[in-house]
């Protein structure tokens, strides 16, 4: 049977037309997932500085920065884990909201919490870790959530965790153990101050939805210190 | 009717290929355009912030017009204006009030800030000399006040 005059000619424009869709479609989804991990970062780096709230009491009282609601050594009667509360709930409110999250209920579940996102592309967040490293009295206090109590209701029954030698040293004579992304010195093996940590995990999805099975990480580490000014 | 066999014009298909190839580029062009202006809008925000985070918070509360008019000159519409609004959030009772120049800000107060405007899609209306399809950017941060202005 003879083909149609001009059926090859339609077929190539009609094959050149579904091909310029296709690197279109191709070059918005990447510019949008780059624009949304832009974001994410930007995010998560306003909520890590909103967690870093300084105790101006205890700062008034003994010159030791400490995250807000510290109130003092322990020895005093101090409550650690109300600072990390306060401090833990400023970050998440703050990486909703930025994420552009819903209104916050005050005891909302942080992995349900973070499941709004303003993209497809970037969904279930989920914060893998939440360290705060009170320096004081010349070493660090650390108190974290475990990855298997990541649970806003749990958080209370932490404790405290002291932690001179894990992975948190001052002194150069002393090896610093732990992951690189939990060094609390300088290069000069001088402690950088009290410290808060996060690490938070999302899934990586295409604009349209489709998940594509693998997680990503981001970690971000601000760190708070007394500058001294030399008249 | 009996069609009429190799009726179809060989310009005609080549015309159509270039017209909507021709559309489809423009409007990925255009589209891209956008999202980069989006993100260097994102990009001087984010700057802006971490200024403000160093003298917490109070400079860019008193001071609404700096974010405003830096993002103005940018590849914003003429016809949505930008809109720079603070907010300060009551932990406790979980109220939320709109923060202007005079207001006052508590230490370790949870603060608000929300950019809305669009950028331009198409080229200019020759007529009002304005863009004739928009795309509403906004962009909300929150963090906390670390300095006290009362």
């Amino acid at each position: 049977m003879k083909k149609k005059e001009g059926f090859v000619e339609f077929a190539v424009a009609l094959f050149v037309i579904f091909m310029i869709a296709i690197m279109i479609k191709f070059t918005m989804d990447f510019r949008e997932m780059r624009l949304v991990d832009e974001y994410l970062e930007d995010a998560l780096a306003s909520a890590v500085l909103g967690a870093a709230v300084v105790d101006l009491d205890t700062y008034g009282a003994t010159r030791d920065i400490v995250i807000q609601g510290y109130h003092g050594r322990e020895s005093e009667g101090a409550d650690p884990i109300n600072g990390f509360r306060q401090s833990y709930n400023n970050f998440v409110e703050s990486f909703k909201a930025s994420l552009g999250g819903t209104p916050v209920e005050y005891n909302e579940k942080p992995k349900k919490a973070l499941e709004y996102g303003r993209s497809k592309v970037i969904d279930n967040i989920t914060i893998e870790s939440f360290q705060v490293y009170n320096y004081v009295g010349g070493s660090y206090r650390r108190l974290y959530m475990p990855d298997d109590l990541l649970v806003w209701d749990k958080i209370a029954d932490l404790s405290p965790v002291v932690t001179p030698n894990y992975g948190v040293t001052h002194a150069k004579t002393n090896p610093i153990v732990g992951s690189s992304s939990e060094y609390l010195v300088d290069l000069d093996g001088n402690a950088i101050g009290t410290t808060i940590y996060v690490k938070i995990g999302y899934s990586l999805a295409l604009p349209n939805g489709k998940d594509l099975g693998t997680r990503g990480f981001r970690e971000y580490k601000v760190s708070i210190y007394e500058e001294v000014v030399t008249p | 009717m009996k069609k009429k066999e190799g009726s179809v014009d060989k310009i005609a298909i080549a015309l159509m290929t270039i017209i909507i190839g021709g559309i489809l580029t423009f409007t990925n062009i255009a589209f891209t355009q956008a999202m980069e202006t989006k993100a260097q809008l994102n990009a001087v925000v984010r700057e802006y912030l971490l200024d403000l985070e160093s003298n917490g918070w109070v400079a860019g509360i008193n001071d609404n017009n700096t974010l405003k008019s830096e993002l103005e000159q940018m590849k914003v519409s003429d016809k949505t204006a930008v809109v720079v609004k603070y907010y300060a959030y009551d932990v406790n009772t979980g109220s939320k009030r709109e923060l202007t120049s005079s207001s006052k800000v508590k230490y370790g107060e949870q603060i608000e800030i929300v950019v809305t405007g669009a950028i331009p899609i198409t080229q200019y209306d020759y007529k009002e000399g304005q863009s004739i399809v928009e795309i509403p950017f906004e962009i909300t941060r929150k963090t906390v006040a670390k300095v006290v202005n009362q």
